[in-house]
């Protein structure tokens, strides 16, 4: 069954010109953006006809650059906007003509400082407030928090503040109040995004074990495509406003990449051998350098690795070039991102 | 307008604990702040004193206006300035609740749950009335202590001039507070501020509108805040019904009805555009 559907989705903002900070007209801002408003051009358009399902107890995670829309989507599914047109269904509902039910069934993790506690309270008491929220009575709350604590492993914890923990402790707490309310779907916005690697990785190990243990859905965003790659059953792909892929980590390597990536750290390469490179066999070849142009990282996407790993070898050394490092591996989500949207 | 919980069996004593949660927060956040709170009210003290020795010093002056009362202008003014602060709370709570939790962002928290905004709001609101509540008691300490007159004795008269006056300034507090949303979150309310420097000057707030100048008195007649502080001062001072002074009453319940109206019409409409756009929403 469908936990989730979007079908055809639009949403559009309210462009807001400004006028030059001071003047009067700057002043009256959104006066001036009425009007421009009135004359139909001042819009942004987010969302321009979205459509994908997610089925129960699925991982999904949407990616895409910065202004794609990702973050207007998770609103929209998350009953925090109407969609302008559209329809959309979590666990049956429809969340604009029931949004109050469908909000039952949802619970939206924003990312940074939209942490969404309330930092005066205890964690105990911040959950059974959440409890509260989703019309616990305060006794039910309070049991349901210190369960729910233990299952989150910060019942050592229930009686300091959030500020006291750590900000993995602080993502799993957030897990925590979805728990509490036991909705059947999560909308996570950058799980780790802010989070030290040690941090990240507790949460990302968190999220894989327990939301599949538990079969909850989950629909996430994120900017690490490592992160995408190893929690997500299957990855969409925005770009203004529109999907333009959808499918498993595997399925999109495939279409997009028909080769092995190699890896290829070395000294003194300058663009001529860039030039070099780019005339043998390869699909896309990306570099950048370090240490002021001292060290080069090459990744280059081909069909014949092992042929093309020996020819770039050849080649490095023989325009005085100096090899650190050179490894033939599997494309990764990343390789095909930047092919997307190289 | 999805922002609300649905009123089934138990939500209003769902809304009710999540409100008391509220106010326990809030309570534990000024306490946190201490000095604030202790300046806060060290500050309202030196204002009633500084107001007490203005008013002694502009008594001669002031006699002609104030002798209808009965009363100095140091009683006229506290009484003024305490029903002040009864008329700024239903003014400006439920837009101070809103921008509480906005700036907190806390509404993205309760917008986000299906409890919606109504327990945050009336929680934030028991908060402000408790705060208020101080501020008055303060007043009434302060009047003690320079030995001004409460005329407890004429207290009925005065919550029903109250309750009567509160229906036109629930209704700007409803225009005030839907202001956040319709223009614009970080621009504050416009309404509010409005209608705080119009009562100042024009509402008999801190003298009696016969000062002003003839031409201005139309502006006091269409301010409810003038018979609002009228309808006070005679219960308090005469022990007189505002159910005696019709021409108190009509105006009252008149601007009552037509900012009630106004401002529940607004207020939907802020809603709906909150909901169309996130503006209440911290998180982008």
């Amino acid at each position: 069954m469908d936990a989730v559907v979007v079908e055809d989705v639009y949403k559009r903002y309210p462009k807001y010109k400004r006028y030059g900070p001071g003047t009067a007209l700057g002043r009256a801002h959104w006066v001036m953006a009425t009007l421009y408003r009135l004359k139909g051009r001042g819009y942004v358009e987010a969302l321009k006809g979205v459509s994908f399902k997610v089925s129960e107890g699925e991982i999904f995670c949407i990616i895409g650059p910065n202004g794609a829309g990702k973050t207007t989507l998770m609103k929209c599914i998350g009953v925090m906007l109407i969609p302008d047109k559209g329809y959309i269904e979590v666990v049956g509902i429809d969340v604009v003509k029931n949004p109050l039910r469908a909000k039952k069934k949802i619970t939206v993790v924003g990312s940074g400082y939209w942490a969404g506690f309330d930092w005066s309270l205890t964690l105990v008491e911040n959950l059974i407030l959440f409890g509260l929220m989703y019309g616990y009575s305060m006794s039910e709350a309070r049991s349901k928090a210190k369960e729910i604590l233990d299952v989150v492993g910060l019942s050592e914890k229930a009686n300091d503040r959030p500020s006291k923990l750590s900000s993995g402790e602080r993502q799993r707490l957030s897990l925590a109040r979805g728990f509490i309310a036991e909705t059947p779907v999560f909308l996570i916005d950058e799980p780790t995004v802010g989070l030290d690697p040690e941090g990240a990785k507790q949460v990302r190990g968190y999220i894989k074990s327990e939301f599949k243990k538990q079969g909850y859905t989950l629909i996430f965003t994120t900017h690490f495509m490592y992160e995408a790659e190893y929690l997500a059953d299957r990855i969409a792909i925005m770009d203004r406003g529109k999907i333009i892929e959808i499918g498993s980590p595997e399925e999109l390597k495939l279409k997009f990449i028909r080769g092995k990536v190699i890896d290829i750290k070395a000294l003194n390469v300058y663009k001529n051998v860039l030039e070099k490179l780019r005339s043998l066999d390869v699909i896309n070849i990306d570099y950048f350098y370090r240490f002021g142009g001292a060290e080069v990282n090459l990744k280059i996407l081909t069909k014949k690795p092992y042929e093309i790993l020996e020819e770039a070898i050849d080649i490095i050394l023989s325009h005085r070039g100096s090899l650190i490092y050179a490894d033939v591996r599997e494309p990764t989500l990343e390789d095909v991102y930047r092919i997307i949207f190289r | 307008m999805v922002l609300g919980y649905e009123f089934k069996k138990g939500g209003c004593r769902v809304i009710l604990n999540i409100a008391i949660e509220t106010l326990r927060s809030r309570i534990f956040k000024e306490y946190f702040w201490g000095v604030s709170l202790t300046m806060s009210i060290v500050d309202t003290i030196v204002g009633i004193l500084a107001y007490y020795y203005v008013a002694l010093f502009v008594q001669n002056a002031m006699e002609r206006y104030v002798s209808a009362y009965g009363v100095s202008y140091a009683e006229y003014l506290l009484i003024g300035l305490m029903a002040g602060v009864i008329a700024t709370f239903l003014q400006y709570s439920l837009y101070e609740g809103i921008s509480l939790g906005y700036w907190a962002s806390e509404t993205d928290l309760y917008i986000t749950s299906p409890i919606g905004l109504k327990g945050m709001l009336i929680g934030h609101m028991m908060f402000i009335a408790l705060w208020e509540s101080v501020i008055l008691a303060t007043y009434a300490l302060a009047a003690l202590m320079l030995g001004i007159p409460l005329h407890l004795e004429n207290l009925p008269q005065i919550v029903l001039a109250i309750l009567v006056a509160s229906l036109p300034m629930i209704g700007i507090g409803l225009v005030s507070a839907s202001d956040f949303t319709l223009f614009n979150a970080k621009r504050g309310s416009m309404t509010g501020k409005v209608f705080s420097i119009l009562q100042r000057i024009f509402g008999g707030y801190y003298f009696p509108v016969g000062i002003l100048p003839q031409q201005l008195h139309i502006v006091s007649y269409l301010l409810p805040h003038t018979y609002f502080y009228e309808a006070v001062r005679i219960a308090a001072f005469k022990g007189v019904w505002i159910t005696q002074k019709p021409e108190l009453l009509y105006p009252l319940t008149i601007q009552g009805i037509i900012l009630l109206l106004l401002g529940v019409l607004l207020m939907k409409k802020a809603i709906d555009k909150a909901e169309e756009t996130g503006d209440l929403s911290r998180w982008t």
